[in-house]
C-alpha cells in the first residue's frame, strides 16, 4: 500500500494504537545491530543456536554500553569546554560589542554547544530509552544557554528585572496597595509573584531579591521544560519525539521572558495546567493516553473532580500574578472545550474565566479604570498590533538587522517545521491518532486571537509565539519522528543535527545578541546604587532612557522622566535644544540626570535617536556649565542642575 | 498497638508539616545564614506541593515532580498574596499557614487511607 506516493512503512493500525510504545525498540535494534562485530575464526565450530543468541545479546549490550559511555563522555567534554570558555571571556567587552555575547564568547563555547547538539541528536535517534542521558543533555543545554550570563556578569541583567526587585522591596515594607498608581502601579494590581518573593526574601534573611534573582533565569527554563515534556507525552509514547520536542522548545525560545518576572512563573503554571488537562481529562478512547491517571475514564467521577480541583490554586495564582496569561489560558481551555477535546468542558473554562474576572473586579479594578482607553486602543486591529514593534531597518545599526533576521528566520523555521511535522504525523497514523493530534493545532492556534485584542506594548506578537511554542515544538519534532517506525535513524540523525545547529544560530543571535543592552557593568550598578542612596524622597530622576538598574529600591519615593519617550513635538524640540530642555525638566528640585553605558547601547540599538546623538547630548550637557557632576566613573555620570548661576544672576 | 506500616505512613504523611516547623524554628534562631536561605526556599517551593500531591492518584514521577512545584508555588503565592493584601505580610505568618496546609493534607490522606482500609 502506498499513500501520497511514499512507501508505506506503517504497521497495521492495531499495532500502532494498542501496543504501548511499538516504537523505539526497532530504532534501537537497528542502531545496536550496527555495532562492530567480533570476527569469528573459521576453525571454530558453529555455535549452538542458544549460545549464538547469548553471544549476540552480549555484543548488543556492549555496543549499547559503549554508546552510553560515549554520550556521557560528550557531556563531560561539553562541560569542560564550557568552563574553559567562561574563563576566556572578557566580560567588560560585552557592553560595547556589536552582537553582545555572540561577539565575545570564544570558540570553545560554540564548540561545547556544537558537541552537545551532535551528541543529543545521536543519542535521541539511537538510544532514546536512556532518558537519564537525554535529560542530562537537556539540563546541560539549559545551563550553557541560560546560566552563562549569571556566571559571567555578577550583576543582575535586564532593567525590568531590577524594577521587579523594587516592587518586592516595596511590598516588604508597605504591603500591597491597589491604588498606588504611578509608573510601577500595574504591578500592584497583579501582586502574586511579588508577594511570593517578598516572603522568600524576608523569611530567608537575604534582605533583597537581588541576592538570587540572577539565578532565576536558568531555574525558569528548567521549570518550563518539565510540563513541555508532559505535553509531548500526551500525544505520543515515542521518546525520540518527546525529547526532541523538549530540545526544540529550548533552542527556539528566544523571546527572553524567562528572567525574574511574573510572566515566567505564570507561564510555568499555564504549561502545567494545559499538560494536566490534556493528560488527565482527555476524552475516553484516546489511543495515546495509556499512562494518564484518568485511566481512560475508569476513574470515578469524584476522583476526576478532585484532580480538577488541584488545578484551581494554579488558576488563581495565574489570575492574580499576570495580566496576559489568564486570557491565554482561557483561550486554550475554551478552544479545547469548543472542539470537545477534553472532559470538564464547562467546569474548567468557566472556573478560569470566573477567577480572572473576579480578580479584575477586585485587585485590578483601580488600574483598569485608570487605563481603560489604553486597553481598548488596539481592539480589532490585529495587523497594527502585530507590527507595532517593527522599526525601519534604516534607523538601526547593521548588527541589530542581523539579530532581527536571525530571530525571524528561527521563528519562521519553527512554524515551517511544525506544519511539516503536523502533516507527516497525520500521514503515518490512523484516524483515531489523527483526531488526537488535532489538539496540537488547536493549542498552537489558541493564542492567536490575542493579536486582535491589544498590542501589549508592542510585544503581543512575541507573546503569541511564546504561548504557541510548546505545541509548535511538539509538532516540529514530529517532522523528524512522525512514527516510531518511520525513517532511517542515520539519515534522521543527520537531518536533525543540521536543523538544530541552524536553529541554534538563530537562537544565539536572539538570546545573546542584545546583551550589550541587557548587561550592566559593576560600575554602572555602583552609579545607580549611589543615586538611590543619595536622592532624597520626592526627587525627580531623569534618564536618557529606562535601560539602567533603576527603581530597585524605594520606588514610590521618586518620579521618573525618560528623554527617549518624550512625546511628539517636545521630543523633536529636545533633540534641537537638548541642554535647554533638560534644564527645563530639572527645574523641579531636587532632580538628578543619570547617563550610563547601557542607556547609550539601547538608544543606539533601537535607533531611537540618530547616530551620535547620545554622545552629542552628553558632551553638550557637560560643557554647558549649567550642570554639575555629582557622581562619575569611567563610563557613567550623574548630573544635577547647577543652580548657583541662577542665584548669582538674581543677586 | 499501632502496626508499623501505619506508623510509617503517618510519619511520611506528616513529614512536610514537620519540616515546616523545623524551618520556622530555623528562621527564628539561625540569623542570616545559607542554611536558613536553603531551608526556606526548599520548604516554601515544595513543602505544600509534596503534601497535596500525595492526595492525588498520580504515579508518574515527572508528573508528580511538576505538580509538586506548581502546587507548592501556587499555594505559597496565594498565601503570601493574601497576607500582603491584608497588610499582615510576615514570614512567620506565611510559614504557619503553609504548615497548616501541609497538616490538613496529611490528615486528609490518613483519613482517606484509614477509610479505605476499614
Amino acid at each position: 500500500m502506498q499513500e501520497g506516493g511514499l512507501p508505506d512503512r506503517r504497521p497495521p493500525p492495531e499495532a500502532v494504537d494498542t501496543v504501548p510504545v511499538p516504537a523505539v525498540t526497532e530504532a534501537y535494534a537497528r542502531a545496536e545491530d550496527k555495532a562492530p562485530t567480533v570476527p569469528v575464526p573459521a576453525v571454530i565450530e558453529p555455535l549452538a543456536p542458544a549460545a549464538g543468541e547469548a553471544l549476540a545479546a552480549r555484543r548488543r549490550t556492549w555496543a549499547a554500553r559503549r554508546f552510553d559511555m560515549a554520550a556521557c563522555g560528550c557531556l563531560v567534554i561539553c562541560l569542560t569546554l564550557w568552563a574553559v570558555s567562561l574563563a576566556d571571556v572578557h566580560v567588560h567587552d560585552v557592553a560595547t560589542a556589536g552582537l553582545g555575547l555572540v561577539s565575545v564568547l570564544p570558540v570553545t563555547f560554540w564548540t561545547a554547544l556544537g558537541v552537545l547538539t551532535v551528541s543529543f541528536c545521536a543519542t535521541v535517534t539511537c538510544r532514546p530509552r536512556r532518558w537519564p542521558v537525554l535529560a542530562g543533555h537537556v539540563v546541560v543545554l539549559i545551563a550553557i544557554l541560560h546560566a552563562t550570563p549569571a556566571i559571567l556578569y555578577g550583576t543582575l541583567r535586564y532593567s525590568w528585572a531590577w524594577k521587579h526587585v523594587g516592587v518586592i522591596d516595596y511590598i516588604i515594607h508597605n504591603g500591597v496597595n491597589f491604588n498606588l498608581g504611578g509608573i510601577l502601579g500595574p504591578y500592584q494590581g497583579w501582586p502574586g509573584f511579588f508577594a511570593l518573593n517578598s516572603t522568600l526574601t524576608s523569611a530567608s534573611g537575604l534582605g533583597s531579591a537581588l541576592r538570587y534573582a540572577q539565578w532565576v533565569l536558568p531555574f525558569n527554563d528548567l521549570l518550563w521544560v518539565g510540563p513541555v515534556i508532559l505535553i509531548a507525552r500526551a500525544f505520543t509514547s515515542d521518546r525520540r519525539l518527546i525529547w526532541t520536542a523538549a530540545w526544540l522548545f529550548t533552542v527556539s525560545n528566544w523571546i527572553g521572558q524567562d528572567y525574574f518576572s511574573p510572566q515566567a512563573l505564570a507561564y510555568f503554571l499555564y504549561l502545567t495546567v494545559i499538560a494536566i488537562c490534556i493528560r488527565w481529562f482527555w476524552v475516553p478512547g484516546d489511543p495515546v493516553a495509556r499512562d494518564c491517571p484518568d485511566g481512560r475514564s475508569r476513574r470515578s467521577r469524584s476522583t476526576r473532580y478532585a484532580l480538577a480541583a488541584a488545578l484551581l490554586p494554579m488558576m488563581a495564582a495565574i489570575a492574580s500574578s499576570h495580566q496576559l496569561t489568564p486570557f491565554m489560558l482561557i483561550a486554550a481551555l475554551t478552544a479545547l472545550a469548543l472542539f470537545r477535546e477534553f472532559r470538564h468542558r464547562v467546569l474548567l473554562p468557566v472556573a478560569m474565566t470566573v477567577t480572572t474576572l473576579g480578580w479584575l473586579a477586585y485587585g485590578a479594578r483601580s488600574w483598569l479604570g485608570a487605563n481603560r482607553s489604553q486597553l481598548l486602543q488596539g481592539l480589532g486591529l490585529p495587523w497594527a498590533n502585530a507590527s507595532s514593534h517593527v522599526v525601519s531597518e534604516g534607523t538601526v545599526p547593521p548588527d541589530q538587522v542581523i539579530i532581527d533576521w536571525g530571530v525571524r528566520s528561527l521563528s519562521g523555521a519553527m512554524a515551517v517545521l511544525a506544519v511539516v511535522g503536523f502533516v507527516r504525523y497525520r500521514r503515518h497514523h490512523t484516524a483515531r491518532a489523527r483526531r488526537s493530534w488535532w489538539r496540537i493545532a488547536l493549542l498552537a492556534g489558541a493564542s492567536m486571537p490575542a493579536l486582535a485584542a491589544n498590542s501589549y506594548g508592542g510585544e503581543i506578537v512575541f507573546r503569541v509565539y511564546l504561548f504557541a511554542l510548546p505545541f509548535l515544538a511538539v509538532a516540529a519534532a514530529a517532522a523528524f519522528f512522525p512514527h516510531p517506525r518511520a525513517g532511517r535513524p542515520s539519515w534522521t540523525a543527520l537531518v536533525l543535527m543540521g536543523t538544530v545547529l541552524l536553529l541554534s544560530v538563530g537562537y544565539s543571535l536572539g538570546n545573546f545578541g542584545e546583551e550589550s543592552v541587557n548587561y550592566f557593568t559593576p560600575q554602572e550598578v555602583a552609579a545607580s546604587e549611589w543615586l538611590y542612596r543619595n536622592a532624597p524622597p520626592g526627587a525627580l530622576l531623569v534618564g536618557a532612557d529606562s535601560n539602567f538598574p533603576w527603581a530597585f529600591v524605594h520606588y514610590n519615593w521618586y518620579s521618573y522622566t525618560f528623554l527617549d519617550t518624550m512625546p511628539g513635538s517636545s521630543g523633536r524640540a529636545f533633540l534641537r535644544t537638548p541642554v535647554a530642555t533638560v534644564a527645563n525638566i530639572m527645574k523641579h528640585y531636587p532632580s538628578y540626570l543619570i547617563l550610563t553605558t547601557s542607556q547609550a547601547a539601547e538608544i543606539n540599538m533601537t535607533g531611537a535617536w540618530p547616530a551620535g546623538e547620545y554622545s552629542r547630548l552628553t558632551h553638550d550637557l557637560l560643557s554647558s556649565g549649567k550642570f554639575r557632576v555629582v557622581y562619575q566613573n569611567a563610563n557613567d555620570v550623574i548630573l544635577q542642575l547647577d543652580t548657583s548661576h541662577d542665584r548669582s544672576e538674581g543677586r | 498497638m499501632i502496626p508499623s506500616a501505619d506508623l510509617r505512613r503517618l510519619a511520611i504523611a506528616l513529614t512536610p508539616a514537620a519540616a515546616g516547623w523545623v524551618v520556622l524554628i530555623i528562621t527564628a534562631v539561625a540569623g542570616h545564614s545559607v542554611i536558613r536561605a536553603v531551608a526556606v526556599f526548599a520548604f516554601v517551593l515544595v513543602g505544600p506541593g509534596v503534601a497535596v500531591v500525595r492526595l492525588l492518584p498520580i504515579r508518574d514521577v515527572l508528573e508528580r515532580g511538576v505538580l509538586v512545584l506548581a502546587l507548592g508555588l501556587s499555594l505559597a503565592l496565594l498565601t503570601a498574596e493574601a497576607t500582603a493584601i491584608s497588610h499582615i505580610l510576615r514570614p512567620a505568618v506565611v510559614l504557619v499557614v503553609l504548615i497548616l496546609i501541609c497538616s490538613a493534607a496529611a490528615l486528609t490522606e490518613l483519613a482517606m487511607k484509614g477509610g479505605r482500609s476499614s
